[in-house]
Formats: C-alpha cells, sequence, structure tokens
C-alpha cells in the first residue's frame, strides 16, 4: 500500500522521534566508537570462518540438550517447523517478533498446515488484524497512524471510538496475555548465539520474548547464521549496539539468555529445538555482499533514508528486510524480478551508512548490486533505466512523486 | 559493595524510570515492603519460595500482616494478578539492570507477569557491570548451564505512534527495596 499524506507524516515523525533518541542515547556513551568496533570486530571474526563457527555451535547446542535442525532454505525452515510441531503433537503456538519469522513466511506455512500461529508482538498483531505487512524491523505498523489502528480494531472487535493509544493498548494487551498465559509452544526468532557456550539471546522492550521463554513448554528457535559472536563478552557488544541503534537505550528492557531445558522444577522450555537457516546468505558471501551480514536489523538506516519516509515499508517488494538494507539483501534474498527493484530505491543522500553502527557501507552495496543486476538485464533497457534514472535523482521534486506513481501502479 | 557503585546502580535504575528504597539492615527493608504493600492495597502476591528471599522472618511477618504469597504455578497465573516480589541473583552498576536465574523457587514469572513487580536486594549484590558478575559466576557456579534474564526497567511498548505503553506483558512499575546486608562492606 503506498501511503498518504497522513502515513507520509507519521512517518516523518518516526524518523524524527527515534534519529532523536538514538543520537541522544549513544552521546551518553562513553567510549562509543571503540562500543562499535567491538560489535564489528564480533561480528567480522565469525564470519571470516562461519562453517567453523557454526560447526562449534551446534556442538555446544548438542551437548545442551538441544535438537539442532538445518535449514537450507524458507521452505526447508517451515517444512523443519511443522515437523517438529507435529512430533511435539501441538497444533497451534505463539510466535514472537522477528525478521527472520517473516522471511521464511512462517504464518503461510502454519495456515497452510492448520497450524494456528499467534504473534505474541502487539505491533506484529496489529500489522496481522489491519491485513498490512510489517513495514519496519522494529515498528512493525510504526506507520499506522492511530486513526487506522482505531479503526481496525472497531471493525474487527467493534470496539468503542477511541485515539487514545493507551487505550488501544489496552485492548490489544487483554487477548494478548491471555494467550501468553495459555502458551504451551512458541516459535522464536534468536537474535543473536554464542559460539563457545552455546547460549541463545532473544530482547525487547515488552517483554514478550522473556514471558514466553518463561513459560512454553517447547520453543522452536529459528537463527540465521550470520547471528553469531564467539563470546558472551562479545555478544554484550552487539546487544548494547543494538539498543542503542534500534531504541536509543543502552540496553533492552529484557534480556533472556538460554542454554539449555529446562528441568520439571524451573522456569524455562522442556525441550529446544534450533533451526539454523541459511536462505542465500551463504550466496550473499559468496556474492562479496558479505559486508551486509554484518547487519543486526537495528532499523537504523531506515528511518533516515529520505525514500523510505516517502514510501514506507510497503512500498518495497515483499521481504521483511526493507529500507537501504533491504536494497542490498533483497535482491539476493527473494526472487529476482521481485527483489530487482528494491535495489533502484536509493537517492544517494548517504543517511544511512552514516546511521549505520556497523558501518556497513550502504551506499557502495546498493551500487554494486546494481551492477551485478545490470549484468543480468538486456543492454538496450538497462541503458534507457539508467537514463532516466539520472535525471530524476537529482530533482526530489520529480523524484519522489515519481517513486510513488511507479509503486502505485 | 563501594558506595560509588552503589551511587551508579542507583543513578541508572532511576534512569529507567525505577522507583527505589534503602535501608541500613533486613529488619528494616522487612518494615519497608509490608508498608509498601499496604499502600499498594494488594493482598495477594505472586512470589518466589519466601525461603529464598533474602530477609528473615518474612513469611511470618507477611502471614501476621494479612498477605497471601502464591508460587507462581501455571494453573492459578491469572492475567490481574497485580503485585509480583523476588530477590535478584545479582544487580549491574553500569547499566542499573537485575539478573534472575530461575531455579527452585525462584522462578522469572513473579518480575514478569503481574502489574508491579518488587525486588528485594541486599547490596552485597550489587556488581560493577556484566562482566564482573560472570567472572564471579563462573568462579562460584562452574558449570552451571546459563539460564538468565536480564532486567533493565519496566516494560514497554511503542509501537502505536510511538507513545509509550508501560505495562504491556511485564510490570509496568519496579519497585527496589536495597538493604545493607551482613556481607556488604
Ligand atoms: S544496515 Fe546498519 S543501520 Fe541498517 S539495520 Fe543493519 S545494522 Fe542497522
Amino acid at each position: 500500500m503506498i501511503p498518504n499524506q497522513r502515513t507520509r507524516h507519521t512517518l516523518h515523525r518516526l524518523g524524527n522521534l527515534t534519529t532523536a533518541a538514538r543520537d541522544a542515547a549513544w552521546a551518553r556513551v562513553e567510549n562509543a566508537e571503540a562500543l562499535k568496533q567491538r560489535a564489528i570486530h564480533a561480528r567480522d571474526r565469525v564470519l571470516a570462518d562461519l562453517p567453523a563457527n557454526l560447526e562449534q555451535l551446534e556442538k555446544a547446542a548438542r551437548s545442551h540438550d538441544v535438537n539442532v535442525l538445518h535449514a537450507n532454505d524458507a521452505q526447508d525452515a517451515n517444512r523443519l517447523i511443522i515437523q517438529t510441531m507435529r512430533e511435539l503433537g501441538v497444533t497451534d503456538a505463539l510466535r514472537n517478533h522477528h525478521p527472520l519469522l517473516d522471511e521464511i513466511q512462517v504464518d503461510r506455512a502454519a495456515k497452510a498446515n492448520a497450524i494456528q500461529l499467534t504473534p505474541l508482538h502487539p505491533g506484529d498483531y496489529l500489522a496481522q488484524l489491519a491485513n498490512e505487512r510489517p513495514g519496519h524491523p522494529i515498528w512493525p505498523v510504526g506507520h499506522l497512524t492511530v486513526e487506522a489502528i482505531s479503526a481496525t480494531l472497531q471493525k474487527k472487535w467493534r470496539i468503542p471510538e477511541t485515539y487514545n493509544p493507551d487505550h488501544l493498548a489496552s485492548t490489544v494487551r487483554m487477548p494478548l496475555r491471555r494467550a501468553l498465559l495459555r502458551t504451551h509452544t512458541a516459535i522464536l526468532g534468536v537474535d543473536f548465539a554464542s559460539v563457545e557456550d552455546g547460549v541463545f539471546v532473544l530482547m525487547d522492550n515488552d517483554g514478550h520474548n522473556a514471558s514466553l521463554t518463561g513459560l512454553a513448554r517447547h520453543v522452536i528457535l529459528l537463527l540465521s547464521i550470520e547471528q553469531v559472536a564467539a563470546t558472551l563478552n562479545d555478544l554484550d557488544a552487539l546487544i548494547q549496539v543494538f539498543a542503542l541503534s534500534a531504541w536509543g537505550r543502552p540496553l533492552p528492557a529484557y534480556v533472556t539468555h538460554l542454554q539449555c531445558p529446562a528441568p520439571p522444577e524451573i522456569d524455562g522450555p522442556r525441550t529446544i529445538h534450533l533451526v539454523l537457516v541459511d536462505n542465500h546468505r551463504t550466496d550473499i558471501m559468496d556474492q562479496g555482499f558479505g559486508r551486509a551480514l554484518r547487519c543486526i536489523q537495528c532499523g537504523a538506516c531506515h528511518t533516515v533514508c529520505p525514500v523510505y519516509e516517502q514510501i514506507g515499508g510497503g512500498g518495497y517488494a515483499n521481504s521483511p528486510y526493507t529500507g537501504p538494507i533491504g536494497a542490498v539483501i533483497s535482491p539476493l534474498l527473494l526472487r529476482s524480478d521481485l527483489g530487482e527493484p528494491q535495489a533502484y530505491l536509493c537517492a544517494n543522500s548517504g543517511h544511512c551508512q552514516a546511521a549505520c553502527p556497523m558501518n556497513i557501507p550502504i551506499p557502495d552495496l546498493i551500487h554494486a548490486q546494481r551492477r551485478r543486476l545490470a549484468k543480468t538485464r538486456p543492454p538496450k533497457e538497462d541503458k534507457r533505466y539508467f537514463s532516466i534514472w539520472r535525471r530524476l535523482i537529482s530533482r526530489p521534486r520529480l523524484f519522489f512523486p515519481f517513486i510513488r506513481r511507479n509503486l502505485e501502479k | 559493595m563501594n558506595a560509588q557503585t552503589i551511587t551508579t546502580f542507583i543513578r541508572n535504575w532511576e534512569r529507567w524510570g525505577g522507583t527505589w528504597e534503602q535501608w541500613d539492615n533486613p529488619i528494616s527493608a522487612r518494615l519497608a515492603l509490608l508498608r509498601y504493600l499496604k499502600e499498594q492495597h494488594r493482598t495477594e502476591i505472586l512470589s518466589w519460595q519466601v525461603e529464598s528471599l533474602p530477609i528473615p522472618g518474612l513469611a511470618t511477618a507477611l502471614n501476621d500482616a494479612g498477605f497471601k504469597l502464591f508460587p507462581p504455578d501455571r494453573r492459578i497465573l491469572n492475567p490481574d494478578l497485580a503485585m509480583g516480589l523476588t530477590s535478584a541473583d545479582a544487580a549491574l552498576a553500569a547499566s542499573g539492570s537485575l539478573a534472575l536465574t530461575p531455579a527452585p523457587g525462584r522462578s522469572w514469572l513473579p518480575a514478569l507477569i503481574p502489574i508491579s513487580h518488587i525486588t528485594l536486594l541486599p547490596t552485597s549484590r550489587i556488581y560493577a557491570n556484566m562482566a564482573s558478575w560472570r567472572q564471579d559466576w563462573r568462579q562460584t557456579r562452574p558449570g552451571e548451564s546459563v539460564r538468565t534474564l536480564i532486567i533493565s526497567g519496566p516494560s514497554v511498548s511503542d509501537d502505536i505512534e510511538m507513545h509509550k505503553h508501560y505495562g504491556m506483558f511485564g510490570p509496568r512499575q519496579v519497585h527496589l527495596i536495597l538493604f545493607h546486608d551482613e556481607t556488604s562492606a
């Protein structure tokens, strides 16, 4: 869906508020540059030899009674999830908020297999009710206005008209809390894992991950293969950098560390199943875009991007990876006809690179992506495409209406 | 624990919106807890096993004052439970956080489910930061598996137009009763 003026205003406000919070939080960090370098080093260190690190993680996880499974692609991942649920004899589960779950389209797979999968995160839940795709890695409905959310809840649940965000949040909270307290099985996207100890980390501010980990009897963890760090100390740096850049706070309200199933007398899942998801990440590295895998999905590059501000997450292809980093990785993750247009959703502002705490050279990677795509396109079409692009890019008054009009088609 | 570390912890705890009070000994902390619970008009409390709480004589004191402690049994969890009572394995001064590792009688749930969470914290459990606690943990509990919840402030969601809504899943209020214990410096 293409944003109207009110939604663009909401996106603009989201950008201003998150940027201000992020800048203020980073400004309070003593030696911020050193912290960023620690996080970058932590990530580069494992990416330098990912297969060996994954092997070590697998060994550590197995030694803690975690059932480790491997998924080459999204289909594989969904098959393993469904198979595990069947083995557990369950037909419903709760899921957390995580882009990997959207990437593999686990909701669709669950529905096709008669499994009721409920998103516990209020943003994801609202997106589902409103029939919208999550538009931002941190704020899935950051583009929706209070009026739009109120209208959705009035229509779905016949609640009285209210534009009070607290009332709306409380309305959503009730069914989610009830579902949480009944939970038996959870499907959880993992934020990071430590190779050395086989520890899995989940972060949030509302407590949905922490509560799910405490209450679910069985958890199916999904980890994208690059989200690993060598040690717990390396993980600490990644957690801090994520919290600062995503939420503008020094730490998330809840950080849950999970290593092994819990015995009956204490909180925690009785069984843990881990699905390690590749889904083209190896291709991303092989094709020279490995630096994009430094991404920790903090969403900072989204809210500073002038194109994202105009078109929101809904303007990108059907990928959970929107915004500038989506322009780099979606063409590699999705079918080329779906992902390719994303590589051209860039106005060359360079704001993304400045905002990225992992120092990913996003503009360079976008250009490299375009060059790669150009090689696969007939030269004539390519020339025409670039000449239109060159003329538009220097004229913002034409550029944004052009993008909006074309996306509306 | 040196005074500077305690001050740093309290400053960072306040930054998250946590409230606190500090007492010289566990007995005063016990009286403070009774007063706080009375002020909140709550008589039913989801709690750690009373033996796991770091204040002596708490079971009798709470019972005499008419308070009822519930273990966090899934069968009795209900969304309206208002008050949770725990201690913590550690408090981390650098971030103003609490670290909880579940054990028998020491569930995470009283810190996660109720609307309000009270923590009884001896000052001897305050560490400078995560790394120093982890080092101590590895020495004192070698080989123990890692199952930790780090809590920094109340539960907050800002999904609706960035408006901060407190108490989405976890508590909207976090109150700390800090006290000096025998092992404190
Ligand atoms: S590319 Fe950088 S700024 Fe963008 S989401 Fe990834 S880590 Fe955050």
